[in-house]
């Protein structure tokens, strides 16, 4: 009797677990009947569904989707038409025309004025939105008007900043309709019925598993791209979560999944056999220093030293030497970014022990890429030129509160930038202004060359003297050691058999994908 | 004398001073249970405490400015006093909240009653497949090997389940992925989409821990087969299935069920590289999710709640043992 109770709890609690689970599995999203779903593979989980607050590859992912923007960038930062069909701009101001019938998720209309609520919450301080200081400057108001009537949406600037075009056509400034506006936090959790402005619907929200978009029927507002893929737009993207690269690759190799992105060795795996590999830059690495007072990096001389016991190429095997050795703190696909490596302090070991010999140095970094390989690569340089170094091998959050938010004890860090608008702006704003928590300038550098080739290069919307503005900025931060670039880690964007898609200024664009036939 | 009831070195209960040995055993697992609760709650807040960097400066990304953290964190609820922060914590327990992620801003009880069915379908069906296979194996062996007999078998056996109960699982689960869903194509490689994406990792959870088991089983079955009780047994010329069903099975059940107590619970909150081999949608992966993201509640809640299903596990096994051996129910195996 006792073994027959216990044989019957054991199987009533399978059961339950299975039918718990089953209940689970029987929501997977399912592609609509007849039309077989693009399949995505995310590598995290979005940290939020509100385009204004995204902050990580994921978050921007789901926000394109749903999102349009009113320019959008094809290959070399070119700006392309989006909501705008075109648009006027000098470095203080913009005026854009909406493209006729525009319509938000739920059919109604998406009028300027609309698009003009969207862009003034995404400035809002209050919102504390990421982007905005790409898009309108660092603290500088904008204010946006709108014309119904002509259709055009006109922002304009409190001082001169050439990169507002790229800047509104991040994710972060994606438009959002009226009723996500009026619901934030339901935005931030999902899907607002009548929020979205692309092509592409929010219907199923399975948080840590995935997601599914649906096509929106006639919407024509796409980003368009010189190189077009082939083949045709899927009804339905399928989003499951994969965080294991390995697994991944699997289910790539299987044909489970469509795409997914590969900073690890197994995107070896598909370059050939039928898929499509589009590799990029995703990280950009770097070393700052702490230059306040009392701090080694306040030396000129230590810094130097230090950019002469590194060998960026040396660096740059420990990743697996697929990255670009860089000359600047963003890669040569960069616009204007620094080729020459004459600008750059070369190594020299003998040179750097002079300096360094006994010399205390704590290293901190995040071991978020590969372990902190390169953390300790920068370490075994630095004590092999006579420095005592210390490393603090920490995870990103610590490594954030402890450097980026200057709450601990480092002279210098590994800085893993990554750099999503592809542009010297984004890093250069991590270098210059106030400090924390005013400010991001975590270094603490005062390099006032650095600020005024950069005020410079953001006062024109000339490319040539944008260049030259840059290359003012980038000769005073490389002179002075400020920086000590390194190079870049690569990430590989894989489409299975069958699949295509748009990667341009080092990422892929979502609601670009296609099934061929 | 041998009848129709088990044998073995059975005794009576012993009795506890004047209280029922069944209310002694569940008034001592019930004060032990409100200790381990009040415990985890109290270690768990402290841990996340404990746990260097800042999950608003995490959350917020690289570029957000000190202004952004800081609204960030008033959001969170992490600028208030760490007694403020406990006192709403264990408030909300009492209520049956759990709180709020960080990351999603889901309610922790959602996340785990999402993810918790998951990781229990894997951890159950590995426990009663290990129990399905590594019983009999086991004491077939012990049966086949009695006496000294069929060396080779019993060499095979140590060896073989040596090898797969020393191979780590994320090992075992990458080969079978390998086998069966990239070279031969007939299992999913990873998802749980279907039932049959159950069997791979299943078997990578189960496999190590029947072999582990079976070796235990066929030891304490050899240590039976000894027993003065089970000679009488033979003597009476039983027919195998009575002999060895009822009068040998009966006394492997205290270890083995122990030992499955033991796994289970160890499964419950131990099958993250499994999961995430398998990228199945499970507790574990999202534990490591949180704890890379410094998601206090969902950690918090996790912890809490698989800490509460070991224990319960563990009161059931106890339930069990003293169900089969009333002597157990005094916390002692002797008379």
């Amino acid at each position: 009797m006792i073994r027959a109770r216990t044989t019957a709890s054991a199987v009533a609690a399978v059961s339950a677990a299975l039918l718990a689970s089953a209940c689970t599995t029987s929501s997977v999203p399912e592609s609509a009947s007849g039309d077989r779903a693009f399949r995505v593979a995310l590598t995290s989980d979005a940290n939020t569904f509100d385009p204004a607050k995204g902050t990580a590859a994921s978050d921007y992912t789901l926000a394109r989707l749903q999102y349009a923007t009113l320019v959008n960038r094809d290959a070399g930062n070119k700006i392309t038409p989006g909501l705008a069909e075109k648009w006027e701009s000098s470095p203080t101001s913009a005026t854009f025309t909406l493209r006729k019938g525009l319509t938000c998720s739920d059919g109604k209309p998406l009028s300027a004025t609309d698009v003009a609520a969207s862009l003034r919450r995404f400035a809002d301080p209050k919102t504390a939105g990421s982007g905005v200081a790409m898009a309108f400057g660092p603290g500088a108001p904008a204010t946006f008007t709108a014309d119904d009537a002509a259709g055009t949406v006109t922002v304009k600037l409190g001082r001169p900043w050439a990169d507002l075009l790229t800047g509104l056509a991040l994710p972060n400034a994606g438009v959002v309709c009226a009723p996500g506006l009026k619901d934030p936090q339901a935005l931030a959790r999902g899907p607002v019925p009548g929020a979205g402005s692309n092509g592409y619907t929010l219907t199923t929200v399975q948080r840590g598993r995935g997601y599914t978009f649906k096509l929106r029927d006639g919407f024509n507002a796409f980003a368009q791209y010189a190189q077009e893929p082939q083949g045709e737009r899927p009804k339905t993207l399928e989003i499951s979560l994969v965080s294991n690269e390995s697994t991944l690759a699997n289910q790539l190799s299987t044909g489970a999944v469509d795409y997914g992105a590969f900073t690890g060795p197994d995107a070896a795996r598909f370059r050939s056999g039928g898929y499509t590999l589009k590799a990029a830059p995703l990280l950009r690495m770097f070393v700052v220093f702490n230059e306040r007072s009392g701090r080694p990096g306040a030396d000129p001389k230590i810094r130097k030293a230090v950019a002469q016991a590194l060998d960026p190429a040396a660096f740059n095997k420990v990743y697996g030497g697929k990255g670009e050795v860089m000359k600047s703190w963003s890669d040569s696909t960069t616009p204007c970014a620094n080729t020459d490596a004459a600008s750059v302090t070369g190594p020299d070991t003998a040179a750097a022990k002079k300096t360094l010999a006994g010399v205390n140095l704590k290293i901190t970094g995040t071991n978020a890429i590969a372990g902190g390989a390169g953390n300790a690569y920068v370490q075994e340089a630095l004590r092999a030129a006579g420095a005592k170094a210390s490393l603090r091998n920490v995870d990103n959050a610590t490594w954030a509160t402890d450097v980026l938010a200057n709450k601990g004890d480092w002279d210098l860090t590994v800085m893993a930038h990554l750099n999503f608008p592809g542009t010297l702006t984004s890093g250069a704003l991590l270098l210059t202004g106030p400090v924390p928590p005013e400010g991001r300038n975590f270094g603490g550098i005062e390099n006032d060359a650095f600020t005024a080739g950069i005020a410079e290069a953001e006062g024109t919307t000339d490319q040539a003297a944008q260049c030259a503005g840059w290359a003012k900025a980038q000769k005073a931060l490389l002179e002075r050691d400020d920086v000590v670039p390194l190079a870049t880690v690569p990430v590989a964007f894989v489409l299975g058999k069958g699949a295509d898609g748009v990667v341009v200024n080092g990422a892929a664009d979502p609601a670009s994908f296609r099934i061929k036939s | 004398m041998i009848g129709e009831t088990a044998v073995g070195p059975k005794a009576p209960a012993a009795r506890g001073r004047g209280l029922h040995p069944w209310a002694g055993f569940l008034l001592r697992r019930l004060a032990g249970l409100a200790v381990a609760l009040a415990a985890l709650v109290v270690v768990t807040f402290l841990m996340m405490q404990l746990i260097p960097g800042d999950p608003a400066r995490a959350l917020a990304g690289d570029t957000a400015t000190g202004a952004q953290v800081e609204q960030l964190r008033h959001e969170l609820g992490l600028d208030r006093p760490l007694t403020e922060q406990f006192t709403s914590y264990a408030t909300g327990l009492l209520h049956g909240d759990l709180g709020q992620s960080f990351q999603t801003r889901e309610p922790v009880a959602q996340v785990i009653g999402s993810r918790l069915p998951f990781t229990a379908e894997l951890a159950l069906l590995a426990i009663v497949l290990v129990l399905l296979l590594a019983v009999p194996l086991g004491m077939a062996v012990a049966i086949a090997t009695r006496g000294g007999r069929r060396g080779r078998l019993d060499a095979a056996f140590t060896f073989v389940t040596g090898l797969v109960g020393a191979t780590p699982e994320y090992v075992l689960g990458t080969l079978l992925v390998l086998v069966f869903a990239i070279t031969l194509g007939v299992l999913p490689a990873a998802g749980a989409a279907s039932v049959t994406a159950l069997i791979l990792p299943v078997a990578a959870i189960a496999l190590p821990a029947t072999c582990v088991l079976a070796r235990i089983v066929r030891r304490e079955t050899a240590g039976v087969l000894e027993q003065d009780y089970m000679r009488t047994a033979r003597g009476r010329r039983l027919p195998p299935l009575r002999l060895y069903a009822r009068h040998a099975l009966p006394n492997l059940l205290t270890g083995t069920l122990t030992m499955g107590g033991l796994t289970l619970a160890g499964l419950l909150g131990g099958t993250v590289i499994v999961e995430s081999v398998f990228n199945w949608p499970g507790l574990g992966s999202r534990v490591v999710q949180a704890i890379l993201n410094r998601d206090y509640p969902v950690i918090q809640g996790t912890v809490l709640v698989l800490g509460v299903l070991a224990t319960l596990l563990n009161m059931l096994v106890d339930l069990l043992l003293g169900l089969l051996d009333p002597r157990t129910l005094n916390g002692r195996n002797a008379p």
